[in-house]
């Protein structure tokens, strides 16, 4: 369609990272499906089908409506109990022995001040 | 009776109750992860996405230009590097990483903060 064609690259790149953001998000929630990766393989290769299903729809009406149905089913099929890198957020380590800060901002987490070095 | 039962309890108290069989050992983490380490790890992961040509895979290789991938063909491949390193790689660092080596880099400085 001339429209897309004509549209400023801003569109094209958005448009672009939201399906990468989309894809990526589609292969991690059916990853935390499987226990086995390849088992997932081919799930995997059903979700690449679909994309690649649209992949020459540029009329925005209907990329809309193919994003819109695409969201609603992934977020149908959201793991209830996704895997969490341990140290990422909400993580089981997630913010686990943060070194502490020896800033004023928190008198009590300080260390004990040594009075004897400051008579000298 | 009673006497005997103080004696023999006393005699016991004097010997040592625990008798380990094992010598403690004090558990400390591992050595923080080398480069080689990440990159031979990285390689293996990079190996399991099915349209990466595995004979160009190198440290300068572009995932576009070299490796044969186009944009989700990437996203996967940093898909199977995420789910190797137990990370989150950002979606606004993911789309500035164009090479393997970036990538590796990427992991690596993110272990080291472990």
């Amino acid at each position: 369609m001339s429209v897309v064609s004509s549209v400023s690259p801003s569109f094209s790149a958005a448009h672009r990272i939201y399906v990468k953001s989309l894809y990526k998000r589609a292969l991690v929630d059916s990853l935390n499906w499987y226990i086995r990766r390849d088992l997932w393989r081919n799930k995997a290769i059903e979700i690449r089908a679909e994309f690649e299903r649209n992949r020459n729809v540029t009329d925005p009406r209907a990329l809309a409506s193919i994003f819109e149905k695409a969201e609603a089913e992934l977020a149908r099929t959201q793991h209830p109990d996704p895997y969490r890198p341990a140290l990422f957020p909400d993580g089981t380590k997630w913010e686990r022995n943060i070194p502490v800060s020896s800033s004023n901002a928190v008198p009590a987490l300080r260390g004990i001040h040594d009075h004897e070095s400051d008579r000298s | 009776m009673l006497r005997n039962f103080m004696r023999s309890s006393r005699v016991l108290a004097r010997t040592p109750v625990v008798t380990r069989a094992w010598t403690p050992v004090r558990f400390y983490a591992a050595p923080p992860i080398s480069k080689d380490e990440v990159t031979n790890r990285a390689f293996e992961a990079l190996k399991t996405v099915a349209a990466l040509q595995e004979s160009k895979l190198d440290l300068n290789a572009s995932f576009q230009k070299d490796l044969g991938l186009d944009s989700l063909d990437t996203v996967e491949a940093l898909v199977a590097l995420e789910e190797e390193f137990d990370l989150e790689i950002p979606d606004k660092i993911s789309d500035e990483i164009k090479t393997v080596g970036e990538a590796i880099d990427y992991i690596y400085e993110e272990e080291r903060k472990l």
